[in-house]
C-alpha cells in the first residue's frame, strides 16, 4: 500500500528538529530494607517511609500450593482464616472490625506462598493488630464457612473455563510442567470434594502455626509500631522452616502442539513455553533481558511485528514465569480468529531471527534504557519497594538480586544476546497450546 | 493534601503542578476534553480507536513509543465516556522527552492509511477480547442501551459494534483531530520532584507555540427522567445465571453523587457489607454480588449485579435485591454503618494518592471536573453525608423512578 502521508496541522518549529538528549540511568536507588527480629526469630523487614500517614504489613507464609499434595487445600486454607470468623469472633463481625477502621485485607494463596495483607491508615494500626492475631492463629473452622467458601470459589472455576485464555493459560503450564507437582496441576471438579474441615486444619497447624514465616512492612514504622508487632506475633514458639521432600515430578510432555477446540470463541487463544534451566546462575538475569527484547514492552520484537504491524492481536507479551523450583518461558496472545497458527509461525520466526542474527547496538541500548527506567519505577515509593521484596522473599532469591540485575543490564552486549538466544530460546523445545473454534 | 500550582498558557493549555520529593520519577498526564459521548451516533468507537492513533507517528516522531522507551520512560492511556486521559512516568532526568513527545502530538498527527487500518484491527481484537471472548463480557453493550435511549452513554467506550470502528475514515480522523486536540482542549499536570519556575519554562517551550483552538462546546440530550420500568432477558452460554439492575443517579458535579457512592459501598464493598452478608452468606440467593455506580460527569448508573445460585429463579433473586433496598429506603443507616464506609474511602483516597502517577491523574480529572482542588476536598465532601442524606438518596434512586433489569439466562 502506499503511504498517504497526512498532515493534519502543517507547524513546525526548528527546536523540535533534535530530540532532547537523554541521559541514561546511572544510578538506581534500591533501597535495602532494615531486617529485624521478633522475640521469637520471625524476620521482619521495614521499608521506611515518612511521606504520608500510612501502613501496610504482609505476612508471608511458607504455605503455597507447593507445600500441599491435595490440590487446593492452601487456597481454602488461606481464605477461611480471613474470611471464615475467629474462636471469638464470627466471621461478619471480624470483617466488620477491619472495615470499620477503613483496613483493607488481602489475602492469597501463590504457587510458593500464602499471604495475608493489611493496609490502613496508621493511627488505627493498633486496634487492627490483636484482630490480626486472631485471623492467624485461632481461626473459626467451620463446615457452615467452608461451604459457602466452596460455592465461591467453584462457581468462579466454571466461569473461569468458559474463558479461552484461562484454559490456555493453565493448560500451557500443565503441558511444560506436567500434571505430578503443584505447579503444572490443572485442577479439576472434583478436587473440590476433597477439601474438608480436617485437612485444612493440620495445613493451618503445619503451615500457618509452626513454621516461620516472614513480615515486611511498610509506612511511617516507629518503635511503637515495632512493639505492637512483637506483642502480637513475636512470642509464640515457631520452627525453622522445614524444607520438606515432596514425591513431584516435572515432565514436559513430548506432544508439540496441543489443540483446545471450543466452540464459539471469536479469537484464538495461544501460548508457547518451555522450561529453562540455567547452566550458569547469572544467566537468569541476562534471559530477563532477552526475554524482554523479545515481547517484554510495548516497542518488543513480538509487539511489533504482530500488533503494530499485522494488526492481529491486541497484545502479545512473552515473559519468565519464575517459582522457586522452576522457572518457564511462556509466550502469550489472543489472535484474530482462525489466526493462531500463523501467529505462532511468527514467533518462531522471530525466535529465530535472535537466535541467527545479532542484534543492533540500537536496540540493544533501548531495552537497556527501558528495563533502567523500569526498575526504577519498581522501587519508586515505599509501597513499590515493599511488592519487590516480596517478591524476593516468595521466590526465594537472593537479596543482592536487584543489584545483579541492574549491573547486568548495565553490561549485557549483542554477542551474549545472541549466545543466550542460542541457548535458551530454540523453536524444537516449545510446545504449543491453541484453543481456537 | 496535594499542594499544586496552576497557570494557563496563552493558548488556553491549563498546567497544573505539584512538587513531590521523595521520588526520582516524574509523572505526566495529558487530559483531553473528548469522550465516546462526543460520538456520532453512527461512528461509535472513534474516541477509543484515535486513542490508539495518537501513538501511530507525530510531525517530528514517527513512533511514540521508542524515544520514550529509550529516555527510560513508560506511558499508557485510557478513553471513557468523558475524556481521553493520557500518562507517562519517566526518571526525572529525562522529563524534557516527555514534553517533546506530547507537544508534538498535540501539534499535529502524522500517519499512514496503513496504519489506520492496522488500528482498526488492533481494537477489533481489543473488543473481541475484552467483550466477546468471555462470559457475561457483553453485558455492557446490553445495559446501555437498555438504561439511556437518548444519551450518548447509551454505548459503551469501546464502541456498539465493530462495524462502526472499521467504517472510520482517515478524513475523519482528521476532523476529529483538529476539533478536539489542541491546548484549549486539554489540562496538563505533572508530579514529581520538580522546580515549578524550569517547569513553566519547559511548558512554554514545547506547548507555548502550539496555536491555539476551540474548547468542547459540545452539549449533550440529556436522559429523560424514566417513568417506567425496562427489561431485557438473554441466553448465553454461561455457567450461572446472572441479573444487572441499573437506575439513574447524580452527575458527578451533584453534591448528592457522594451520598449515591456511600449508599454502594453500604450495599457492597467489603464483607461486613449488606448484599453480602444478608443475600451471600445468610440466604444464599447470590453467590457473588456487587453494587457500584459508573461515576460519569452526567448522570451515571446506580447497578447492582448478582450471580445468581443455581437452585434460585430471577424472580426471587430480584425480591431478595429489592427487599435490601426497601430497608435503606425505610431506615436510616446507623452512625457505626456510615462512619465504617466513610473510613474505608479516607483509607483508599490516602494510598491512591501516593504515586506521583495517581497524583497527577487525580488532579487533571478534577480540573476536568472544574477545579483542581476538588482532590483535596473529596474526603470532606464523603464525610460531610449524614444518615438522612443516604435514605433521601436511596428513595430518589430506586424509589421514583423506573429501573433497567438484564436477565441474563444460561442456556
Amino acid at each position: 500500500m502506499s503511504v498517504l502521508k497526512t498532515y493534519f496541522n502543517m507547524v513546525t518549529y526548528p527546536l523540535r528538529n533534535s530530540p532532547p538528549d537523554i541521559q541514561r540511568i546511572e544510578n538506581i536507588d534500591i533501597i535495602k530494607p532494615q531486617k529485624i527480629f521478633l522475640d521469637n526469630d520471625i524476620p521482619v523487614y521495614i521499608i521506611h517511609s515518612n511521606t504520608e500517614d500510612i501502613v501496610s504489613v504482609d505476612f508471608i507464609f511458607e504455605a503455597g500450593l507447593w507445600q500441599s499434595q491435595i490440590p487446593l487445600v492452601p487456597i481454602f486454607t488461606n481464605i477461611i482464616l480471613t474470611e471464615g470468623g475467629t474462636k471469638k469472633r464470627t466471621s461478619y463481625e471480624v470483617s466488620e472490625l477491619f472495615e470499620f477502621y477503613g483496613a483493607n485485607l488481602d489475602s492469597s494463596a501463590g504457587k510458593d506462598v500464602a499471604s495475608i495483607t493489611i493496609s490502613s491508615l496508621n493511627k488505627y494500626f493498633d486496634e487492627l493488630a490483636p484482630i490480626l492475631q486472631e485471623i492467624i492463629f485461632e481461626p473459626l473452622f467451620s463446615d457452615s464457612e467452608l461451604e459457602i467458601q466452596i460455592k465461591k470459589i467453584k462457581q468462579k472455576y466454571l466461569v473461569n473455563l468458559e474463558k479461552p485464555n484461562y484454559i490456555a493459560s493453565k493448560k500451557i503450564n500443565e503441558l511444560i510442567l506436567g500434571n505430578n507437582n503443584p505447579y503444572g496441576y490443572f485442577e479439576k471438579l472434583d478436587d473440590f470434594d476433597k477439601i474438608n474441615i480436617p485437612i485444612l486444619k493440620e495445613f493451618h497447624q503445619k503451615f500457618y502455626l509452626k513454621n516461620k514465616f516472614a513480615i515486611v512492612v511498610t509506612g511511617k514504622i516507629t518503635g511503637d509500631f515495632i512493639k505492637i508487632l512483637n506483642k502480637y506475633f513475636g512470642q509464640h514458639t515457631v520452627n525453622n522452616n522445614v524444607d520438606i521432600t515432596y514425591d513431584y515430578t516435572f515432565d514436559t510432555i513430548k506432544e508439540k502442539r496441543y489443540l483446545i477446540n471450543k466452540k464459539r470463541v471469536v479469537q484464538d487463544s495461544i501460548r508457547l513455553g518451555k522450561q529453562l534451566f540455567f547452566c550458569d546462575k547469572e544467566d537468569i538475569y541476562k534471559v530477563k533481558i532477552l526475554v524482554s527484547l523479545l515481547g517484554g514492552y510495548f516497542g518488543s520484537r513480538l509487539m511489533k511485528n504482530i500488533r503494530e504491524e499485522k494488526g492481529l492481536t491486541y497484545g502479545i507479551y512473552s515473559f519468565i514465569q519464575r517459582f522457586r523450583y522452576s522457572t518457564s518461558l511462556i509466550i502469550s496472545a489472543e489472535t484474530k480468529c482462525g489466526k493462531g497458527v500463523s501467529v505462532i509461525d511468527e514467533v518462531y520466526n522471530e525466535l529465530n531471527k535472535l537466535i541467527k542474527e545479532k542484534v543492533n547496538i540500537e536496540e540493544i541500548n533501548l531495552v537497556k534504557n527501558y528495563l533502567l527506567g523500569e526498575l526504577q519505577r519498581n522501587f519508586d515509593g515505599p509501597l513499590a519497594t515493599a511488592e519487590m521484596y516480596k517478591m524476593l522473599i516468595s521466590s526465594n532469591l537472593p537479596e543482592n538480586f536487584y543489584d545483579n540485575y541492574f549491573k547486568t543490564i548495565l553490561n549485557i552486549n549483542e554477542e551474549e544476546i545472541l549466545f543466550l538466544a542460542s541457548k535458551y530460546l530454540n523453536p524444537a523445545l516449545m510446545v504449543e497450546v491453541l484453543v481456537t473454534n | 493534601m496535594i499542594k499544586f500550582e496552576r497557570f494557563v498558557l496563552k493558548n488556553g493549555l491549563t498546567v497544573i503542578t505539584h512538587n513531590d520529593d521523595y521520588t526520582s520519577i516524574v509523572a505526566l498526564n495529558i487530559l483531553y476534553k473528548v469522550g465516546s459521548r462526543d460520538e456520532n451516533p453512527e461512528k461509535t468507537g472513534f474516541a477509543h480507536l484515535f486513542e490508539h492513533l495518537m501513538f501511530e507517528g507525530s510531525i517530528n516522531v514517527p513512533i511514540y513509543d521508542e524515544p520514550l522507551e529509550k529516555a527510560g520512560g513508560e506511558n499508557n492511556a485510557f478513553t471513557n465516556n468523558d475524556i481521553t486521559n493520557y500518562y507517562l512516568t519517566i526518571p526525572l532526568q529525562n522529563i524534557e522527552t516527555a514534553f517533546y513527545l506530547e507537544s508534538d502530538r498535540m501539534l499535529g498527527l502524522n500517519f499512514s492509511e496503513k496504519k489506520l487500518e492496522v488500528q482498526k484491527n488492533v481494537v477489533s481484537e481489543e473488543f473481541r477480547q475484552r467483550y466477546l471472548n468471555q462470559p457475561y463480557g457483553d453485558a455492557w453493550l446490553l445495559l446501555r442501551p437498555l438504561a439511556y435511549k437518548i444519551h450518548p452513554y447509551r454505548w459503551p467506550t469501546i464502541g456498539m459494534d465493530i462495524i462502526h470502528i472499521n467504517s472510520i475514515t482517515l478524513g475523519e480522523v482528521k476532523q476529529f483531530f483538529n476539533k478536539y486536540y489542541n491546548p484549549s482542549n486539554a489540562i496538563l499536570t505533572i508530579t514529581g520532584k520538580i522546580d515549578i519556575d524550569k517547569i513553566f519554562l519547559l511548558v512554554d517551550k514545547w506547548f507555548g507555540e502550539i496555536p491555539k483552538g476551540e474548547s468542547n462546546q459540545n452539549k449533550y440530550p440529556q436522559e429523560p427522567f424514566q417513568t417506567s420500568s425496562r427489561e431485557l432477558i438473554v441466553k448465553r452460554k454461561v455457567p450461572h445465571k446472572m441479573i444487572y439492575k441499573a437506575w439513574h443517579m447524580y452527575p458527578r458535579s451533584d453534591k448528592r453523587f457522594y451520598s449515591a457512592d456511600l449508599l454502594s459501598d453500604i450495599l457492597s464493598t467489603g464483607n461486613s457489607a449488606r448484599l453480602y452478608e444478608e443475600l451471600v452468606k445468610k440466604q444464599k440467593i447470590f453467590t457473588k454480588i456487587d453494587a457500584f455506580i459508573t461515576g460519569e460527569a452526567d448522570k451515571g448508573l446506580f447497578v447492582i449485579s448478582g450471580m445468581i445460585n443455581d437452585d434460585i429463579n430471577f424472580e426471587k433473586a430480584e425480591a431478595a435485591i429489592m427487599n435490601e433496598i426497601n430497608k435503606l429506603c425505610n431506615d436510616n443507616v446507623s452512625d457505626r454503618e456510615l462512619k465504617k464506609v466513610k473510613n474505608r474511602i479516607e483509607t483508599v483516597n490516602t494510598f491512591m494518592n501516593i504515586t506521583v502517577l495517581n497524583k497527577a491523574m487525580s488532579l487533571a480529572y478534577a480540573e476536568f471536573l472544574g477545579n483542581a482542588s476538588l482532590v483535596n476536598e473529596e474526603i470532606e465532601n464523603y464525610f460531610r453525608v449524614t444518615p438522612e442524606d443516604i435514605k433521601n438518596a436511596a428513595i430518589d434512586i430506586f424509589m421514583s423512578q423506573g429501573s433497567n433489569t438484564l436477565y441474563y439466562d444460561k442456556i
